[in-house]
């Protein structure tokens, strides 16, 4: 059995855990107290082993690494339980030791293989062209009369005037979001969602309500706009785009240095946002991924390294999520992402990309020789010019930072600077 | 256009509300606040002229590695998930406790960003602040300055912070208190001083704690103000006060109750002659002996039990408590007698005379409360050959209380005999209760050297089916965890 098999960091495994309380209960499983027979095997990646719970018998556990995807018998619903993160801290701290894989792990990866043929078939399918046409006219139709629904709406609201808007509950809100999810307008229908979170500050609502109406009246003269913006508008609207046709697009290498990674979950979907940044082109982009509640995102850039890829990057005006197309080699820690000098210079390059997507929401940042400072929270650099935070407990940061100038990643939004990540003496901490 | 504040005005009142406005007056306040909303947010203008706090200056130990700070962090997160059943709160508690103290043993600090969580267990968890003190390095200090809930640390690390004399005229009994501490620290003289010429002017709220300040230094010359405080209104004061006398070798205090100890207890030859005390004065009762007996003891024998618990150990001029001991003694007196000497070693700790009256008291309830006061003030090596021999014999009221406390991680000898013990007891089903305790005890006080024989134990236990196994493989787990802690701090 080789013995070579790439171990994870850490970081990287719990990544993969589908909400904090399983990562908790993950890390208290990633120690050797409760396993037993534990081990790992390079082809197929795998590792396996029991733990003992509360019950008689203990569980087995077992994870297929080249996914990865995940087995056990404990009775838990999430993907991967706490077993599996368990036993890939286990393994991501070196303590499970390569052995030959066990009969009932060997059953398991074999029925695997098989599922993954027919899955590529099925996509397979699903592409024809044809088909692919008719179901875009239809789609179509269905936004046209969204838009035209949402503007009698907006419009109705202004009439009425915001004063009583700003008491009303989410339900007023949900109901146009609902007509809008079913028109197959989900971007408009997030935005108009969205609108509740504003409704205290009627400054806040009338901008937002201005914007939503800016991209309706775009999404209606889609025709006369340049090509770029106009697939910015479809995009804002919703309007899915292939993966196959982004990968069919430019590609633009280079070593992307992961700066931040956020989650945000509601009832149906957990939403992953990571950021990139271009070491030599000092571009910025985005990798969402998408899990269903419970599921695992994937996890496979991890804030605090670098790789060396291709990116295809979503159409738009302002280019910014992309796909990893390609990787060139295996990702490598960096002790300081490349960055805006001076925070002036971050707000001008926020002022362009606004100028190019209005409805950006939000922009990340890399700020280097800043303070995080108390009260109100904020990030300060050395010419006395500051930024406000976004977050509620920022103590790690301080704490972190201590008084001292480090980088700090995040993402900028109308409510302030949201950092995702903080370089200090060349280790990365999170907030 | 019209300005921002404008177009708001308009659009709070409703463009139906407003005269002269036509059809689309909704539509085209809409166009303008796209307009605007894109101009206010790209021309955000930063704030200037502030001022970041000052640099925390650089700690001279280094952190400890990633691994020992993810264990640290799991331990202080409130639910920590059980992967054993012994991993509960207080477990938890002396796990992090633990990691602390080889932190600081081995010269490692926490990573800053756990210091948040860290001085926020603390809060609630008084033993634990000198720990984190000296683990949290300097940055922690730092971060104490700059959040009011965690300013407990300043006090403990750090005296300078209070070194203030306007806190001595004018704070808060909380300030008071804190900077007679400090110059207590640094100038005893000067400390007793201040007091002293305060002392008339104190509350009696103010008073109790800002005598027990005097502990620390104390010496003959405190004894004036002390002795003073014996005749204080209120209670606590004088407990305190009798407290620190007590614990002045040569105070006219311990001079006096040795007078009377030797009164009601004389050495005449090979014997000891008892002659209880026949009332108990206002001399007495200023010394702090109590008049009332508790209910079911007579007055003489219990004014015996005082006078002999109050006497400093001095009074007795014999080669070796042993010897004292072993002289023969009036018969009804003889249990009021051990009590009162064995209190006195109690509460004046000393582990010869604590050895010695330990093994004459009786079975009274009353004794055994005695017994377990006695325990930790007996020399390490007397406490764990005790424990040693209580665990042979099975006795799980007593080994209980000598187990716990042993000093910890315990000596190989006892370790041997308690996982010997464990083995035994999981052999008799009738003593489960028994085990889980004694199991309990040792998963956080064995030294985590014995995780393997632990291991071992458990796997034997479950390969044989009389045995119980839960509690062993609970043991096993906790150790085996301590033992990763301890690997990982580095």
């Amino acid at each position: 059995v080789p013995d070579d098999l790439p171990r994870w960091s850490a970081d990287q495994v719990l990544a993969l855990a589908p909400d904090p309380s399983s990562q908790k209960a993950g890390r208290g499983l990633g120690t050797a107290a409760p396993w037993r027979e534990a081990g790992c095997a390079a082809d197929p990646a795998s590792l396996w082993g029991f733990c003992q719970g509360s019950g008689a018998n203990p569980y087995q556990t077992v994870v297929d690494l080249s996914e990865p995807a995940y087995r056990c018998s404990c009775p838990s619903r999430k993907f991967p339980c706490k077993h599996a993160i368990g036993l890939m801290l286990l393994w991501s701290g070196g303590s499970v030791p390569p052995a030959p894989p066990p009969e009932w792990v060997r059953e398991w990866l074999e029925s695997r293989t098989g599922r993954k043929e027919k899955a590529q078939e099925r996509a397979a399918r699903a592409a024809d062209p044809a088909t692919a046409a008719a179901t875009l006219a239809r789609r179509t139709g269905r936004v046209d009369g969204g838009v035209a629904e949402l503007q009698r709406w907006l419009t109705d609201q202004l009439r009425q005037g915001l004063a009583g808007t700003a008491r009303a509950g989410y339900g007023h809100w949900d109901s146009m979001a609902a007509r809008l999810v079913d028109a197959q307008a989900p971007g408009l229908a997030s935005a108009v969602r969205r609108l509740a979170l504003s409704a205290a500050s009627p400054e806040r609502l009338l901008a937002e309500l201005g914007l939503i109406w800016l991209l309706t009246r775009a999404y209606q003269r889609i025709d006369e706009l340049p090509e770029d913006v106009a697939a910015t508008v479809r995009s804002r609207i919703g309007f899915p785009v292939a993966t196959e046709e982004v990968l069919a697009g430019p590609r633009l290498r280079d070593e992307w240095a992961v700066v931040g990674q956020r989650d945000e979950a509601d009832e149906r979907l957990t939403v992953r946002r990571v950021w990139l940044r271009g070491v030599g082109s000092g571009r910025s982009a985005l990798v969402l991924s998408f899990a269903v509640a419970g599921q695992a995102l994937t996890a496979d850039l991890v804030p605090g390294t670098s790789i060396e890829a291709d990116l295809c990057f979503y159409p738009g005006r302002l280019p910014l999520r992309a796909l990893v197309a390609q990787r060139h080699a295996e990702a490598r820690g960096i002790s300081r992402p490349p960055g805006s000098s001076t925070m002036e210079e971050a707000m001008r390059e926020y002022a362009a990309a606004l100028a190019d997507e209005p409805w950006l929401d939000r922009w990340p940042m890399v700020l280097h020789g800043v303070v995080p400072a108390p009260a109100p929270w904020r990030l300060v650099d050395r010419s006395g010019e500051a930024l406000p935070l976004d977050l509620v407990d920022p103590w790690r940061l301080m704490a972190a930072a201590g008084g001292a100038p480090v980088t700090v990643a995040g993402e900028w939004s109308v409510a302030g600077l949201r950092p995702l990540a903080l370089w200090s003496a060349d280790r990365l901490v999170r907030p | 256009m019209s300005g921002w504040s404008e177009l708001l005005s308009a659009a709070l009142l409703g463009t139906s509300r407003a005269p002269d406005q036509g059809d689309d007056a909704a539509a085209d306040l809409l166009d303008r606040a796209a307009a605007w909303a894109g101009y206010r947010r790209a021309g955000a203008v930063l704030a200037t002229g502030s001022q970041p706090p000052a640099a925390a200056e650089a700690e001279s130990l280094p952190v400890v590695a990633a691994a020992a700070a993810g264990r640290l962090a799991l331990l202080l997160e409130e639910s920590g998930s059980g992967a054993t059943r012994f991993l509960d709160a207080a477990t938890r508690e002396s796990m992090v406790d633990e990691w602390l103290a080889t932190a600081r043993a081995r010269g490692r600090l926490v990573p800053p960003e756990l210091l948040p969580a860290l001085l926020d267990y603390g809060l609630p968890r008084r033993d634990l602040r000198e720990a984190i003190a000296a683990a949290g390095g300097v940055r922690a200090q730092w971060l104490a300055q700059h959040n009011p809930q965690w300013t407990y640390l300043g006090g403990i690390a750090d005296g300078s912070t209070v070194d203030n004399p306007e806190l001595w005229a004018t704070g808060t009994h909380a300030q008071r208190l804190g900077y007679l501490a400090t110059a207590r620290r640094t100038g005893p003289a000067l400390a007793r001083a201040l007091l002293e010429a305060e002392w008339p002017a104190l509350t009696a709220e103010e008073r109790p704690g800002l005598l027990a300040i005097l502990r620390e230094g104390l010496g003959p010359d405190d004894e004036a103000l002390l002795e003073r405080a014996l005749d204080d209104r209120r209670r606590e004061v004088r407990l305190e006060a009798q407290r620190l006398l007590a614990g002045l070798d040569s105070s006219a205090y311990n001079a006096r109750a040795a007078a009377r100890a030797l009164a009601v207890l004389a050495p005449v030859g090979a014997s000891l002659t008892v002659t209880p005390p026949a009332e108990c004065d206002k001399a007495m009762r200023r010394d702090g002996i109590a008049p009332k007996p508790p209910t079911g003891m007579g007055e003489r024998a219990w004014w015996l039990e005082e006078v002999l618990a109050n006497a400093p150990l001095w009074t007795w001029p014999s080669p070796s408590p042993e010897e004292l001991l072993g002289r023969s003694v009036d018969e009804d007196w003889a249990a009021t007698v051990y009590r009162g000497l064995a209190r006195a070693a109690a509460t004046r700790r000393d582990p010869d005379w604590a050895a010695a009256t330990l093994d004459r008291l009786g079975d009274a309830p009353r004794d055994r409360e005695l017994r377990a006061a006695l325990y930790p003030v007996l020399a390490p090596a007397n406490l764990v050959d005790r424990a040693t021999r209580a665990l042979a014999g099975g006795a799980a009221a007593e080994w209980g209380l000598l187990l716990s406390h042993c000093p910890t991680p315990w000596p190989p000898e006892l370790a041997r005999a308690v996982l010997s013990g464990v083995w035994t007891l999981a052999q008799q089903p009738k003593l489960s209760g028994e085990l889980y305790h004694l199991c309990r005890l040792a998963a956080l006080r064995l030294p985590v050297g014995t995780a393997g024989e632990a291991r071992a134990l458990a796997e034997r236990a479950a390969a044989d089916p009389t045995a119980r196994t839960t509690a062993l493989e609970s043991l096993a787990d906790v150790l085996s965890l301590r033992l990763d802690l301890n690997r990982e701090i580095s």
